[in-house]
C-alpha cells in the first residue's frame, strides 16, 4: 500500500485562555490514507476533526507529529518549499458561499487559481481550462459568468470544488462538504464525488457529522473523540459492527430513514454533553459518559489497539472482552 | 375535532404590485397528543406555515390571504394581537433551531422563563416555583443554579432544554419544533428526542416537528405531511409513506439518502433542477419540471388532494403507473 498521506503522532494544543488549562484540539493522531482510498472522519463538537483538516492542507501548524506527503514531512518545510506541495492536497469547505468572493464571476475565481499557481500562459488556455474544469464537476460553460449569488447551493458547492480541482490535487480534504446542503442536493453532490474519485484518481479525507454519508463514500472510517481517535476500520465494520462504546452510542443515536427500523421506544440516549477539550478527564476521555466505564478506564488511557485483522480500537473493556475470547477458543495446551 | 385544523392557508408576500402566495392552500390537522411531522428543503414553506399558525409571520410584508386557523375550535386568523398572546405560550408554543436567537443574551435563565408566565398574569411566586419544575422536567442538572446563569454559560444542547422548558412552562396543549436539532451533536439530538417523547408521555402535549431529517421523523412522529413549492403534497401515517409513498417528490426524496444498512452502496438518487422560486412558480403542480412521471395535464392543473387509505397526495399520475 503505497501511502498518498502519512500522519504520525499529530498533535495541536492551543494556549489557554486565562485561568484555564491548554485545548488539546488533536492528540497524537496517526494515520495513514492510501493513494485512491477515501478515508473518512466522524465525530460530534470538539473531536479535532475540523483541526486535523486544517493541518492537513497547512491552514494551521501542528505542535508535534508528522504529515508525510509525496515522501516529505511537509511540517517541516518553509512556506516556499511547501508551495510544492500545495498542489497536492487541497480543501473543499462546508459553506460554498462564505468561501467564494460574492462579487466575483465563477470564471474569474477559478482563472484566478490558475494565475497564482502559475497553470495559464495565455488567456485562452486559461478560458479553456475553466471551461474544463466546470464540465468536469457538471456545469456548463455559461457558468463561468454567473455570480455566487445567481447559483443554487449545489451548484455553488460544484464551484467550490472546481476550484481545489483547479490545480490537480491528487488529495481532496472535504471538510463537512455535503453537510450545508439540501437533502437532494446533497446527493447529487454526493454522487459527483464518487465518480470524480474514479474518473480522476483523486484520494479522499472525508470529514462529517453525518455517519450516514461517512458510511456511502469512505473505503475506511476513523472514528474520533476529544482530540483522539478512538476507532479505526473499514466502512462497514465501523458503521455496521462498531466496537467502541462511542462508536456504538454514535450509531445507535443517528435516526435511520425506515420506520420499521425505528418501530418501538426511543432508546435512552448516552449521558452528559463532550467535555472541554481545555480540562479533559483522565484516562480515557470518553469514561464519564460511557456505559462500561470501570476504575481503570479513569486511571489510564487505552491505546488504539487492533483487535481484528484492519479494525483498531482503543477501549480497555473491549480489549480485554477480546482476549478473554481468544483464550477460550485457543486449544488447552497452548494457554 | 382536531386540536389544530389548518385549511387552506394561504399565506403571501404583499406589494402594492400585487401578492404573491408563499404557501398554497394548506390543510393540516393535529389530534391531542399526536406527533406531526412536517418535511421539506429550504424554501418549501413548511416553517412559514408554522410561523402563520404562531400569528409570528413577519407583517407586513407577509400576511395570510385565504384560509382558517383554529386551534381548540378557535378561529385563528384575523384575531387580534392581544387574542393572539394570550394563546401563544398558554395554548401553543415554539422551539426554534438557533436557542441564541430566541434567548435574551443579557437576561438569566430563570428571569426569561418567568417573564412569559408572568405576561399571562402568573403571579411572581408561581413563576419561579414552576421555572425550577420545567427546567427539572426537561432534564437540567441543578435547577435553582442554573436559573441563575447567562445564556451564553451554557452549551447548545442544555441552551435547547431551557427553551423547552419555557414553551411548557404554561402546560401548552400543542408544541411546535422548527428544526430544534439541525444544530446539535447527534448524541445530544438523541437526548432531545428521548426527552420529548418522554414529555409526551407525562403531559399528552401534542407536538409538531419542522425539519428535512427523514431519519428523525422515521424515528419521532406518527404522521407526516410533505411540503414542496409552497404546497402539502402528501399526508400520510409515518409507515405507509416510507413504504409506498404516493407522490413522486416523496419518493425521490426518501432515494436520495444513503441507506445506514444497505451492503452495496449504489449511487443516490438525484432529483433533476432546484425547487422553484416562489416568484417563477411553474403552471400546474410544482413538482412538475423536475418530475420524471409528469404528463401534460401536470403542466397545466394542479392536482389535488386525493385521499387513499391512509392518506392524501397530490398527483395527477397514480402511483402504479408510475414508470
Amino acid at each position: 500500500m503505497t501511502a498518498a498521506i502519512s500522519v504520525r503522532d499529530l498533535t495541536r494544543i492551543f494556549p489557554g485562555r486565562r485561568g484555564q488549562g491548554d485545548v488539546q484540539a488533536l492528540n497524537d493522531v496517526t494515520l495513514d490514507v492510501a493513494r485512491g482510498e477515501t478515508l473518512g472522519i466522524v465525530g460530534e463538537s470538539g473531536c479535532g476533526k475540523s483541526t486535523l483538516a486544517r493541518l492537513l492542507v497547512r491552514l494551521d501548524q501542528p505542535t508535534s507529529g508528522s504529515i508525510t506527503l509525496e515522501g516529505a514531512d511537509v511540517t517541516q518545510l518553509s512556506d516556499r518549499a511547501f508551495r510544492n506541495y500545495r498542489r497536492e492536497i487541497q480543501m473543499v469547505f462546508q459553506d460554498p458561499y462564505g468561501s467564494l468572493n460574492p462579487r466575483q464571476s465563477v470564471g474569474r475565481t477559478l482563472g484566478e487559481v490558475l494565475d497564482v499557481h502559475g497553470l495559464a500562459t495565455s488567456r485562452s488556455q486559461r478560458r479553456a481550462r475553466v471551461l474544463e474544469l466546470l464540465a468536469m464537476v457538471g456545469l456548463g460553460p455559461y457558468f463561468s459568468d454567473r455570480l455566487p449569488r445567481q447559483l443554487s447551493g449545489g451548484q455553488m458547492q460544484r464551484v467550490g470544488i472546481a476550484r481545489a480541482l483547479a490545480v490537480e490535487p491528487s488529495v481532496l480534504v472535504l471538510d463537512e462538504a455535503v453537510s450545508a446542503l439540501d437533502v437532494s442536493v446533497q446527493a447529487e453532490v454526493m454522487n459527483l464525488l464518487v465518480g470524480m474519485r474514479e474518473e480522476l484518481d483523486l484520494t479522499y479525507v472525508f470529514i462529517s457529522h453525518d455517519l450516514g454519508m461517512v458510511r456511502h463514500i469512505s473505503d475506511r472510517v476513523a472514528v474520533m473523540y476529544l482530540g483522539r481517535v478512538v476507532e479505526l476500520g473499514s466502512w462497514k465494520q465501523v458503521s455496521d459492527e462498531p466496537l467502541h462504546p462511542y462508536a456504538e452510542a454514535l450509531q445507535r443515536a443517528v435516526p435511520v430513514a425506515d420506520p420499521e427500523l425505528e418501530k418501538g421506544e426511543i432508546e435512552a440516549p448516552i449521558k452528559g454533553e463532550v467535555p472541554n477539550p481545555a480540562d479533559p478527564p483522565s484516562g480515557c476521555a470518553f469514561h464519564p459518559r460511557c456505559p462500561l466505564a470501570e476504575r481503570i478506564c479513569s486511571e489510564r488511557r487505552p491505546e488504539l489497539v487492533e483487535m481484528t485483522p484492519g479494525h483498531s480500537v482503543a477501549c480497555h473493556v473491549v480489549e480485554r472482552e477480546f482476549a478473554r475470547a481468544e483464550r477460550a477458543s485457543s486449544p488447552p495446551g497452548m494457554r | 375535532m382536531a386540536l389544530l385544523e389548518v385549511q387552506d392557508l394561504t399565506t403571501s408576500i404583499v406589494r402594492r404590485s400585487g401578492s404573491v402566495p408563499i404557501i398554497r392552500n394548506v390543510n393540516l390537522n393535529v389530534d391531542k397528543g399526536e406527533t406531526l411531522g412536517i418535511v421539506g428543503e429550504s424554501g418549501s414553506g413548511k416553517s412559514v406555515t408554522m410561523l402563520s399558525v404562531m400569528g409570528l409571520i413577519p407583517s407586513p410584508p407577509l400576511a395570510i390571504t385565504d384560509g382558517a386557523i383554529r386551534l381548540k375550535g378557535r378561529d385563528l386568523v384575523g384575531a387580534d394581537e392581544k387574542t393572539m398572546q394570550a394563546v401563544r405560550g398558554a395554548d401553543m408554543a415554539m422551539v426554534y433551531q438557533d436557542p441564541m436567537v430566541s434567548l435574551n443574551p443579557v437576561m438569566r435563565i430563570g428571569r426569561q422563563i418567568e417573564e412569559g408566565m408572568t405576561a399571562h398574569h402568573v403571579g411572581k411566586n408561581e413563576a419561579q416555583q414552576r421555572t425550577l419544575e420545567v427546567l427539572g422536567e426537561v432534564g437540567i442538572p441543578d435547577p435553582p443554579r442554573v436559573r441563575d446563569l447567562y445564556p451564553h454559560e451554557l452549551s447548545g444542547g442544555m441552551r435547547q432544554r431551557v427553551m423547552i422548558a419555557s414553551a411548557l412552562a404554561l402546560s401548552p396543549d400543542l408544541l411546535i419544533f422548527d428544526e430544534p436539532t439541525t444544530a446539535l451533536d447527534v448524541t445530544i439530538q438523541q437526548q432531545i428526542l428521548y426527552l420529548v417523547r418522554e414529555l409526551q408521555r407525562s403531559t399528552g402535549v401534542a407536538v409538531v416537528w419542522i425539519t428535512h431529517d427523514l431519519g428523525v421523523l422515521a424515528r419521532l412522529v406518527d404522521r407526516v405531511a410533505v411540503m414542496y413549492g409552497g404546497r402539502v403534497v402528501e399526508v400520510d401515517d409515518i409507515e405507509p409513506l416510507f413504504s409506498e409513498p404516493r407522490h413522486p417528490y416523496t419518493e425521490a426524496l426518501m432515494a436520495s439518502v444513503p441507506g445506514m444498512h444497505d451492503d452495496e452502496r449504489a449511487p443516490l438518487r438525484q432529483i433533476p433542477g432546484s425547487p422553484p422560486d416562489v416568484n417563477h412558480m411553474p403552471p400546474g403542480c410544482p413538482f412538475q419540471p423536475r418530475c420524471e412521471f409528469a404528463i401534460e395535464r401536470c403542466t397545466r392543473e394542479m392536482p389535488p388532494m386525493l385521499s387513499h387509505g391512509t392518506g392524501e397526495s397530490a398527483c395527477w399520475v397514480p402511483r402504479e403507473e408510475w414508470k
